[in-house]
């Protein structure tokens, strides 16, 4: 076991901190957003995650990635935040999850309506992974390290989740007229 | 056509998941990390830094260039530290507040560590805890025990992770008992008796916890393997370390 002084060392001053999270805070935008679901709130997770991992710079370890390792505050804070949303809405949420779009919209607003749908339909991991892959655009294996799992895993949670949601969009119910023909 | 399907949902998500411009959020960041920079000189006197002495230089140093800016960053930590006081302890109770006072005051890791713990266990009360969430380490791994209600927000407070939580987001295989290296935490709700706190951290991230002097907890600590594994109990003898296995 490390002695105390060598383990309690900070290795990040919170200025060093402040600095790092500003370069990283997009990407850990999107795995807010992707535990969530949907935009709103994810800055106000973000924030709360910063707070929480200012309060335990003395774990991180400098040979560690900063963003995996704030990445792990934000996601649970995220969770948290997703727990508490729809423990607080389950019986609306579930009714508009099964309810798709309606027509009476643009096509381009009706098919992005779906799309988020869809979206909400994928666990929290995969739904992270697409959005690391697709908005801020990660190679596979920073996904990895940013979410811990192995770039097999990474690569399979990105093809099923599109996999899904072209499924589902797909579905008659579901039927856009802004999808394929976009 | 696939192609052509999965290009037109990734430009749905890119027009919708473009994250937005967060340099108030990072300038709010900022003025909180400088408050709290001010406030603790450890690390300069223990002489760790592992970033040149330019990046120091430029990240310790305000906006100089732009003086209304740094009141302006003065401004939103304090609204935003306001915003926290009074919103955050919604579903978990004071335990959380206390993390980030502690987090600001208490002198040493080990005593913030400790007076963290101490007001996880104090303040955890589940308000409807199911009959079966006796989430002993000997059982499988079970979601149901993460419903607990405050107890995400408690266990993302203290960074933790809890061990039964799996698959998912937490990377821990439902299947084996592997702890990955990275803290968790374990809590045993006893419907009938107190709560019992157990952390299980790879060494580097030890915190060596120092209870409050007025506390009515006590630290009972194991090393298993490679990781150290402490139990905060309000009992006279650890329940749970002795059954973890590894």
């Amino acid at each position: 076991m490390p002695t105390r002084d060598s383990s309690h060392a900070a290795v990040l001053t919170p200025a060093q901190f402040a600095e790092r999270f500003r370069e990283s805070s997009r990407v850990l935008w999107c795995i807010a957003a992707g535990v969530l679901g949907e935009r709103a709130q994810a800055e106000d997770v973000l924030q709360e995650a910063a707070l929480t991992a200012l309060s335990k710079l003395h774990t991180f370890r400098p040979e560690s990635n900063f963003v995996a390792w704030i990445g792990q505050f934000v996601r649970y804070v995220a969770l948290n935040h997703r727990r508490k949303r729809e423990r607080r809405s389950r019986a609306l949420r579930k009714e508009a999850s099964s309810e798709p779009a309606r027509d009476d919209q643009p096509p381009a607003a009706m098919f992005d309506a779906n799309v988020r749908l869809a979206l909400e339909a994928l666990g929290e991991t995969a739904r992270t992974c697409l959005l690391l892959k697709t908005v801020v655009e990660l190679d596979y294996a920073e996904i990895s390290e940013l979410l811990d799992i192995p770039v097999g895993t990474a690569m399979s949670h990105v093809s099923r989740a599109r996999a899904k949601m072209q499924k589902l969009l797909g579905e008659p119910q579901w039927a856009t007229q802004g999808g394929g023909s976009r | 056509m696939i192609d052509r399907e999965h290009e037109a949902i990734d430009d749905s998500l890119r027009r919708q998941f473009a994250p937005p411009s967060l340099d108030g959020l990072n300038d709010r960041i900022a003025a909180i990390a400088a408050s709290m920079g001010e406030a603790e000189p450890r690390d300069a006197a223990q002489g760790v830094d592992p970033l040149p002495l330019s990046s120091r230089a430029t990240s310790r140093e305000p906006p100089g260039e732009d003086r209304s800016r740094a009141l302006v960053l003065v401004a939103f930590a304090v609204a935003a530290a306001l915003v926290l006081v009074f919103s955050w302890p919604r579903g978990g109770g004071p335990a959380t507040q206390g993390t980030h006072d502690s987090a600001l005051a208490v002198a040493t890791p080990s005593q913030v560590a400790g007076k963290q713990l101490h007001d996880f266990l104090r303040a955890a009360r589940y308000p409807s805890p199911p009959g079966d969430m006796d989430c002993a380490l000997e059982q499988p791994p079970s979601p149901s025990c993460s419903a607990a209600e405050g107890t995400p927000t408690l266990v993302a407070n203290l960074g933790m992770q809890l061990v039964w939580e799996c698959g998912g987001l937490t990377g821990v295989s439902c299947q084996a008992h592997e702890l990955p290296a990275q803290r968790l935490m374990v809590v045993q709700l006893l419907p009938a008796g107190p709560d019992v706190l157990v952390c299980i951290e790879p060494p580097w991230a030890d915190p060596q916890p120092e209870l409050p002097d007025d506390t009515d907890y006590r630290i009972f600590r194991r090393t298993l393997g490679s990781y150290v594994l402490y139990e905060v109990t309000p009992l006279d003898e650890p329940r749970v370390l002795s059954h973890v296995k590894i």
